[in-house]
């Protein structure tokens, strides 16, 4: 049947997207970790600015007793997934959070973020929503419980609200793109699996559609070339006869059409028909990402990033969190939709996967109407050097980028520790700069985060639909091949056999008696294998599996070395095989992020054995239902399927059969 | 009489082939097969005047019997017989250098002229089988997937090509993986092999 033999071969071109793909939100989950937990350091920090020792005692305990719950939630959410038990340990959070609010006051309001952003990553869309608005509003109640309170070095309501809805919507967004690019990237192999079955129902449907109609003008043409058999003369049984080579002739003619899919479709329109079944499969319909609103949700995303994050300096400069506005308001508002007008191209650029033009300018431009104008517009303009630094990200590589990004970060920390009217004690001055490095580099990677995130989930979104035709074509190619095998057969059989007795029925009437007989029977077994086809029964043989199954592993990325030295395997087991190895194949593609697999069959006695082992398993797994169907399908044959991880993350399939 | 070798590995249809070609009167069947191993073996031993071979059968297949046949014994000459038509198979029987191609389920006249053609040394292809060939090797290619293509081949990475088109780079790779597919290629390489090959780039 199959003799593939071949080694380790290259990843498929259609894989690479993944490897590109991954590497970039996997960074941007560990930072948006790492940034968290700076955050909640520099939080306790603020306690140590004017707060009593028990207060500080306080804040420590209560940041080490939350803060693991809260990395907890984030490194669930970077998966997509939710944290088990999520709803009790975001009460802890939040009960930590109320007593440390009534013990320390004001200053702690700015850790409402925190609680914030794990409620946004646990909580289902509109009780997210309450709980983000809650945590906003809080401040408001804290000031007015505590009209006294030392509120630190800048602290309106109003800035203290924007402050906890400035980091709770860059931190939430992060953990959303990159969930998002986790999701699309895992998902795509899943739905190429999907369109290889919806392809074949499709196929079968077609085939079924156009062979059924043959197929009843030929039993009635054999029926009427019997009867006319019992008439005297040649001129009737030869008539009918014609009509079964033409009704036999046609069908294999539309059969070879469907294989060489000439019918089935022009090349333009097959190309989208895969991706519009998926719209459709029960599957895509159950997550936002499955219909197509990753691309939608993460624009979304990104606005809200970039206008948290750029209005920022503009409500500084005209004073709107109760300060003293710039200088000259009129000028510092012009000279922010300027640097608007500059960077917002580049991030809609990177957005859609290009670079942007004019780069070096655009960064020199920014960093004038930033740092240039800071001595005219006074301290409340320094914030506007992120806008460089967001530029330098976007638009340069990352070995120039990230550099060019720290040096405007230094010099706005160095600049506004400078701009203190009175000497600060060391404590305050190292904290004001702890904070402003912590929360500024918040502010840029995160701009620059949503932006190139943004890229990844366009081209994920675009290889899926890729993925998923590849998939299907090849899909169509081997079934209509193996369909054409089985059902060709019979065609060609029929009119063979219609021309024989053609040709015998002046001379030998019995014979061509037989011939027609002959020929009844095999039109009544394709009757029932067309039956079957369309009631999707039909199995499929090992051979065609295995290759599906290669093809769509070698598609997902996957290195596939297989050894399959099996001929002549009885319908029976061909058909348990077929099933194991599409199991196998799924599972792999499902449970694990696999960079090798190898499939391996050979005979060895009475049995016929088929491995498949795969690395990358992600967790420790109980067998599944999958793995239990195969198993009690085989069991009808005598065999058995077993499945246990063997160390190192692999993750072995064995099923034998006996031959 | 020409005497014939007949390969074939489904019963049904060889047993109809086989009383078809024995009612002609100018035709014998010296010996039937149900494999492609045995063929250059028997056809040595008995020196048929023509060998009728199925592509498709287990072991050694008809193609390559064929080509086996025209270096071992050019004498016998070959006539193909295809269910599925496929377009590869053509060009593969005209390199073995077979006497004739043709459908499996062509009407006994035919057959018969065909094996008659054959054996005086003509060559006869079914006109069917060509047309299917020909049109199977049209440029499956779209125009873009096709430039796309050929801006791969100058050795662009996807960033170079797409700047080159005005395509970002995700649409260049949408494309490229389009070509793949379509060529059956197994990566960029080989898909740029085989559309360099058949002409399309």
């Amino acid at each position: 049947v199959t003799n593939v033999i071949s080694c380790w071969q290259p990843r498929s071109d259609l894989g690479i997207v993944s490897l590109m793909s991954e590497r970039i939100p996997q960074l941007a989950g560990r930072a948006v970790l790492v940034v968290s937990a700076l955050l909640a350091v520099v939080e306790v920090g603020r306690v140590g600015l004017g707060g009593s020792t028990t207060k500080i005692v306080f804040a420590i305990l209560a940041a080490a007793a939350f803060m693991p719950l809260h990395l907890w939630h984030l490194s669930y959410g970077v998966r997509g997934e939710r944290p088990p038990h999520s709803g009790p340990t975001l009460a802890v959070i939040a009960v930590i959070h109320v007593a440390a609010l009534a013990v320390i006051g004001v200053p702690w309001s700015f850790m409402l973020a925190v609680l914030a952003t794990s409620a946004l990553v646990v909580l289902p869309t509109p009780w997210s929503l309450a709980a983000l608005a809650a945590c906003v509003v809080a401040p408001l109640v804290v000031i007015w419980a505590n009209p006294g309170g030392d509120v630190g070095s800048s602290a309106s309501a109003a800035y203290l609200m924007y402050s906890v809805l400035f980091r709770a919507a860059i931190q939430f967004a992060i953990v959303w793109l990159v969930a998002a690019a986790h999701q699309l990237a895992a998902s795509r192999t899943a739905l190429a699996a999907d369109a290889v079955l919806e392809e074949r129902v499709r196929l079968q449907r077609e085939v079924r559609a156009s062979l059924e109609r043959h197929l009843s003008g030929l039993r009635d043409a054999s029926r009427r070339a019997r009867a006319a058999l019992g008439t005297p003369g040649v001129a009737q049984p030869l008539l009918a006869l014609d009509g079964v080579i033409v009704q036999a002739n046609d069908a294999l003619g539309d059969l070879r059409a469907i294989v060489a899919e000439t019918r089935a479709a022009s090349s333009e329109s097959s190309d989208d028909s895969p991706a519009m079944a998926l719209a459709r499969s029960v599957r895509a319909r159950r997550s936002p990402i499955g219909r197509g609103l990753a691309t939608r949700q993460a624009w979304r995303i990104l606005a809200s990033v970039h206008a948290v994050v750029l209005l920022f300096p503009l409500l500084m400069a005209v004073g709107a969190f109760g300060l003293q506005p710039a200088s000259h308001p009129v000028l510092a508002v012009l000279a922010w939709l300027a640097s608007m007008a500059l960077l917002l191209p580049a991030s809609l650029a990177v957005a859609r996967g290009r670079r942007p033009s004019y780069p070096l300018a655009r960064i020199a431009a920014l960093a004038v109407l930033s740092f240039g104008l800071l001595s005219s517009f006074g301290v409340v303009w320094e914030t506007a050097a992120w806008m460089p630094a967001i530029a330098a990200l976007l638009c340069l590589r990352g070995s120039v980028g990230v550099p060019a990004a720290a040096v405007a970060l230094v010099g706005l920390a160095t600049y506004d520790a400078l701009s203190w009217p009175t000497e600060p004690s060391t404590y305050t001055l190292v904290w004001s700069i702890a904070y402003m490095l912590t929360v500024s580099a918040l502010a840029i990677a995160g701009t620059y985060a949503s932006a190139r995130l943004l890229s990844i989930v366009i081209d994920l979104q675009a290889a899926r639909h890729t993925l998923a035709a590849h998939a299907a074509r090849s899909e169509r190619r081997r079934l209509s091949r193996d369909l054409h095998d089985v059902l060709g057969q019979s065609l060609t059989a029929i009119s063979l056999k219609g021309d024989l007795a053609r040709r015998l029925i002046g001379a030998d009437r019995r014979a061509a008696g037989r011939e027609i007989g002959e020929l009844e029977a095999v039109a009544h077994s394709l009757a029932a294998e067309i039956e079957a086809v369309a009631r999707n029964e039909r199995e499929v043989a090992f051979a065609t599996e295995a290759e599906a199954a290669v093809d769509l592993l070698r598609l997902a990325g996957v290195n596939v070395a297989v050894d399959l030295e099996l001929d002549g395997l009885p319908g029976d087991a061909s058909a348990a095989l077929g099933w194991a190895i599409r199991e196998g194949a799924t599972n792999i593609l499902r449970h694990a992020d696999a960079r090798r697999c190898t499939i391996h069959a050979n005979r060895q006695g009475g049995l016929i054995r088929l491995e498949v082992v795969n690395d990358g398993v992600r967790a420790r797994r109980v067998a599944g239902t999958g793995l239990r169907n195969l198993a009690d399908r085989l069991a009808e044959l005598d065999g058995h399927a077993a499945g246990a991880p063997i160390g190192d993350g692999r993750f072995r399939l064995r099923i034998e059969v006996p031959a | 009489v020409i005497r014939i070798l007949l390969a074939e590995d489904q019963h049904l249809i060889r047993g109809a082939l086989l009383a078809l070609i024995s009612l002609e009167p100018d035709m014998q069947v010296v010996a039937d097969l149900d494999n492609g191993d045995d063929v250059v073996a028997t056809a040595r031993r008995l020196r048929p005047d023509v060998a009728v071979l199925d592509i498709e059968m287990p072991g050694t297949d008809g193609l390559t019997a064929a080509a086996r046949l025209s270096t071992e014994l050019p004498e016998t000459k070959v006539l193909i017989l295809t269910g599925l038509g496929h377009p590869g198979h053509l060009s593969r029987a005209l390199e073995a250098h077979v006497g004739g191609f043709m459908r499996k389920n062509a009407p006994s006249e035919e057959l018969a002229d065909a094996v008659r053609r054959v054996a005086k040394g003509q060559r006869f292809l079914d006109p069917a089988l060509v047309e299917t060939a020909l049109r199977a090797g049209a440029n499956p290619l779209t125009e873009r997937e096709a430039d796309v293509l050929r801006a791969a081949a100058d050795g662009g990475s996807t960033v170079d090509i797409g700047r080159a088109l005005f395509l970002s780079p995700a649409t260049v790779r949408n494309y490229l993986s389009n070509a793949i597919s379509k060529l059956d290629a197994r990566n960029r390489i080989d898909a740029i092999r085989i559309a360099r090959q058949s002409g399309w780039i």
